[in-house]
């Protein structure tokens, strides 16, 4: 009977392993629970919300680090929590679900929102242009829709529809373009397995370069036809019917066109925030991101926000976003904007102070 | 040695001339079996060492150029130019993975003592925690997503991925116990819990133990893949980072450390199993189907169609939990009416219908492909570390590397690898099925019973029968625990393959609901994929149990 007694000190012992290292666990996570989230206590009026946006930590969302590092929001009385996104997050399921109050998308991604069962509003548009563009290399470009005939165009999911639109709108015959399905990454045009890739105007190119040892050439697809409004501020229509919500809304608002302005004037402070602030544990550097954050001012100014301010929804813009909704079969109308917010802020000027 | 020997007073008739051959005879086999292992770990080595060569040498000759590859050196640059990034990812990766191990675990562990003890519950409730194994990652990302805050729906990713395996090897290890010790716990008066005390959790100490071993990789998994649905920091975000500024080094980099991550946990719990139960050495990390009591064939059938009617009913009542418990908005959670509904009775439904099923089939001959390749490859591969046995020390360290890759670092080094045909994603379906499929096989091959291959030799039996009739037989309840394991892995994975690769099948079809706001597609085709992955996983189990009962009769759980 050696067997069984050493078996039962070894269990003794197991169990002693076990219970030691759980008790580790459950001492350390109660600690990183208790910590206290940043408490906002400085003033009474501060409202705290909080923003979801598309993408994990990039320049792409510079202005809204640059809002919160220089106190824009509290300024304007609302303390923002900037929560990172990524591949499979859905900013606008985390506004319709509570999860967050304002959520970062582009105009027909709330609008199939809505057209789902959401009852989602955009008070205000970041990028004025969409930044989905299609990348050739510059022996083979892919300067027009017309020269997308005969070639095979990557298209990561969900860009089918978008794919669709463009070659409509610009009578092209859809059957003689090949479509492969694609990630984010840009080696299938490197290694030549496709002809053409749709990209982020201002991501995806500047690796391109990096990998092939020449620019590619962009084709942004704004400039055919595709004409939806990106990088919206989408919040739940009921946010906007209570008086104190619209008025942190707004205060949000200020504080992001804030950001945004400090972002275009120049730069550098977005960028060295986004590098070793927001996205420090990302890998990114100087380089890389002051390119695409000077790349991303093509979207974010046009002479349309050079009357009306940034992010800003001209009626124009509006009735031209609803044009390719409907090209993109997606059911929309004027009241997929609200743009009572920006005149309230603006007052007919071109920016803030 | 040999002069204390034969100095040493002999109880037998044994002469000192005998014993002193005999211990010189054993002397040289142990400095023989000494040499031989130290020979074996130099091949080993020096086998690794040329692998990472080669590896250099392809990778710097076209391999990086073509944006497959990196080097080894480039992988090393990368870390040794930027260690703190590194080291804050794998931390805050780990951190997660932990919690989710810690949690996935210890909330297996309990269930697996309720299942054992009240075997009802086991019968309403095991296809539940199946089906939440078999539910595609794709569809159940964003559901995590608007249910927790994006910690806690991380945390929970993780533990879900550990949680079935823990379950299924502790109630094996649980009811592992010996018919003898339990008797007489009862003999003396012991009440169920006492058996479980003093009987029961003694002898699942051991499977316990595997279960947490396997679960480190799996947590890992979930972690990054938790990374998808937001993150700042870790592992997942710096591969998403290095995909998109397509810097090899770093992709590379994140492969080399993810596949740490899972093994280092995986190799330390094994250590830990052997110093802490060494009379386990020879068990499964697979569990087998549990045999209930033998009834007549038509009490049999009744009773498991009364269980399996009440397991849907009960999966369907834990989806409705889950909807009201977590007040999800009716946006995103969608009831089992509202799938029907979508499915059979809405004017598009035949349109829908026709969507999802072509993209099943897509699926199917995916994962099928992928999984039969994987199953006949990963055996033959055993067989052939047993005709010959330096190839076994030749590639067993690339395997144990491989099959600790996270799948989901895994899939888009693979594609840049191998393409994204129909073949690209076989061979990530087929991968998943074949390390687990290699690894069992080849540990049930050494469990043969030593007399059984002395009497083998005993009838001059040749190398090829004595395998084909000794070793395989033996082996077939281990392939049959992998491959029922890994059903579900080779859809989960070509699901997976086809969101970041294909771009058709039902992993497209869920993502692609996803981008277009149609939760009631995603929850339908989520639906559809894990009962087809249910019925998988049920085939597979009754195969193995037809052909355990003819092939293996002595076998039992």
């Amino acid at each position: 009977m050696i067997i069984p007694s050493s078996r039962g000190r070894r269990t003794l012992r197991a169990v002693t392993v076990a219970v030691g290292l759980a008790t580790v666990l459950a001492v350390s996570t109660a600690c990183s629970s208790s910590t206290p989230t940043a408490a906002a206590g400085t003033g009474s009026a501060v409202t705290p919300l909080t923003l979801q946006t598309s993408w994990i930590p990039l320049v792409q969302f510079g202005g809204s680090y640059v809002a919160e590092k220089e106190g824009y929001y509290t300024k304007n009385g609302v303390d923002v929590t900037i929560l990172p996104g990524g591949p499979d997050v859905d900013s606008m399921a985390a506004v319709e679900s509570g999860q967050a109050d304002i959520g970062m998308g582009n105009a027909d991604t709330v609008a199939q929102a809505n057209a789902n069962g959401a009852d989602l509003v955009i008070v205000a548009a970041g990028f004025q242009k969409n930044p989905l563009a299609i990348l050739s290399t510059s022996a083979n470009p892919i300067n027009t829709p017309a020269d997308m005939v005969g070639k095979k165009i990557g298209v990561p999911t969900g860009d089918e529809a978008a794919q669709d639109a463009v070659l409509k709108a610009n009578n092209v015959d859809a059957s003689k373009v090949t479509s492969v399905p694609v990630g984010f990454d840009v080696a299938p045009l490197v290694s030549g397995e496709v002809d053409g890739l749709w990209v982020f105007y201002s991501e995806q190119p500047i690796a391109y370069e990096a990998a092939a040892g020449k620019p590619g050439v962009t084709m942004l697809t704004a400039d055919y036809g595709l004409n939806v409004f990106a990088q919206v501020y989408a919040v739940k229509k009921e946010t906007l019917a209570d008086p104190t919500k619209k008025a942190a809304i707004e205060g949000f608002l200020k504080g992001e066109i804030e950001g945004w302005q400090n972002y275009v004037a120049d730069p550098t402070e977005a960028v060295e925030l986004t590098v070793n602030d927001y996205g420090k544990d990302g890998g990114l550097t100087i380089d890389e991101q002051t390119k695409q954050a000077k790349l991303q001012m093509d979207l974010l100014v046009t002479d349309e926000t050079k009357t009306n301010g940034l992010l800003s929804m001209s009626s124009d813009a509006i009735t031209n976003n609803l044009a390719t909704l409907s090209s993109l079969g997606i059911p929309a109308d004027a009241s997929l904007f609200d743009t009572s917010l920006l005149k309230d802020i603006y007052q007919g000027k071109s920016s803030i102070q | 040695m040999t002069a204390a020997t034969q100095h040493a007073p002999n109880s037998q008739t044994r002469t000192a001339a005998q014993a002193s051959t005999i211990a010189a005879a054993r002397s040289q086999a142990r400095s023989e079996a000494r040499r031989s292992t130290m020979n074996g770990w130099l091949t080993t080595l020096l086998v690794s060492l040329l692998l990472i060569a080669i590896w250099e040498v392809a990778a710097d000759l076209a391999l990086t150029r073509l944006g497959v590859m990196a080097s080894p050196s480039a992988i090393i640059q990368s870390i040794a130019a930027n260690p703190s990034l590194y080291f804050n990812a794998v931390s805050a990766t780990a951190w997660v993975a932990m919690r989710g191990w810690f949690y996935g675990n210890l909330a297996a562990i309990f269930v697996a003592v309720v299942f054992v003890q009240l075997r009802a519950f086991e019968s309403l409730f095991l296809r539940l925690a199946l089906a939440l194994f078999c539910l595609p990652l794709v569809a159940v990302n964003p559901l995590l997503q608007v249910t927790f805050d994006s910690d806690t729906a991380k945390v929970v990713l993780a533990a879900l991925s550990v949680f079935f395996v823990t379950l299924v090897g502790t109630m094996l290890g649980l009811r592992s116990a010996d018919g003898s010790p339990m008797t007489m716990v009862k003999a003396w008066g012991g009440r169920s819990l006492d058996s479980l005390w003093f009987v029961r959790l003694p002898s699942g100490i051991p499977a316990i133990l595997t279960g947490l071993q396997i679960g480190a990789a799996a947590a890992t998994l979930g972690a990054i893949f938790g990374e998808f649905i937001g993150a700042k920091a870790g592992i997942g975000v710096l591969l998403i980072n290095g995909l998109m500024s397509l810097d090899l080094g770093r992709v590379w980099a994140v492969a080399v450390l993810a596949t740490l991550m899972a093994a280092i946990p995986y190799g330390l719990f094994g250590l830990l199993r052997r110093w802490l139960t060494p009379w386990s050495a020879g068990i499964s990390s697979a569990a087998a189907v549990s045999s209930g009591p033998r009834r007549s064939f038509a009490a049999r059938s009744g009773r498991a169609f009364a269980y399996t009617v009440g397991s849907i009913v009960v999966i369907l009542l834990a989806w409705y939990a889950y909807l009201a418990v977590f007040h999800l908005t009716p946006f995103v959670g969608k009831t089992p009416v509202d799938v029907f509904t979508y499915l059979v009775t809405s004017p598009t439904a035949a349109a829908k219908r026709s969507v999802i099923f072509e993209a099943l089939g897509v699926t199917l001959v995916h994962s099928g492909i992928g999984y039969i390749a994987g199953l006949v490859i990963g055996v033959a591969t055993a067989v052939a570390f047993v005709l010959f046995p330096v190839s076994e020390r030749v590639f067993t360290p690339l395997a144990v590397a491989l099959r600790s890759v996270p799948i989901i670092v895994l899939t888009p080094v693979l594609i840049l690898a191998l393409g994204r045909g129909l073949w690209g994603v076989v061979a990530i379906a087929a991968i998943v099925t074949f390390f687990p499929t290699l690894a069992n096989t080849q540990a049930g091959l050494k469990r043969v019973p030593a007399d059984a291959f002395t009497l083998m030799r005993s009838y001059d039996s040749s190398r090829m029968s004595t395998l084909w009739r000794l070793q395989l037989p033996y082996t077939l309840p281990s392939i049959f625990a992998s491959a029922r394991i890994a059903a579900p892995t080779a859809v989960l994975a070509s699901t997976l393959a086809e969101w970041l690769a294909t771009g058709d099948g039902l992993g497209h079809v869920i993502v692609n609901s996803r981008a277009h706001a149609d939760y009631t597609g995603l929850w339908a085709a989520a639906a559809i994929l894990t009962a087809v992955s249910l019925i998988f996983y049920s085939l597979v189990s009754w195969a193995e149990r037809v052909v355990l009962a003819r092939y293996a009769p002595s076998y039992n759980s």
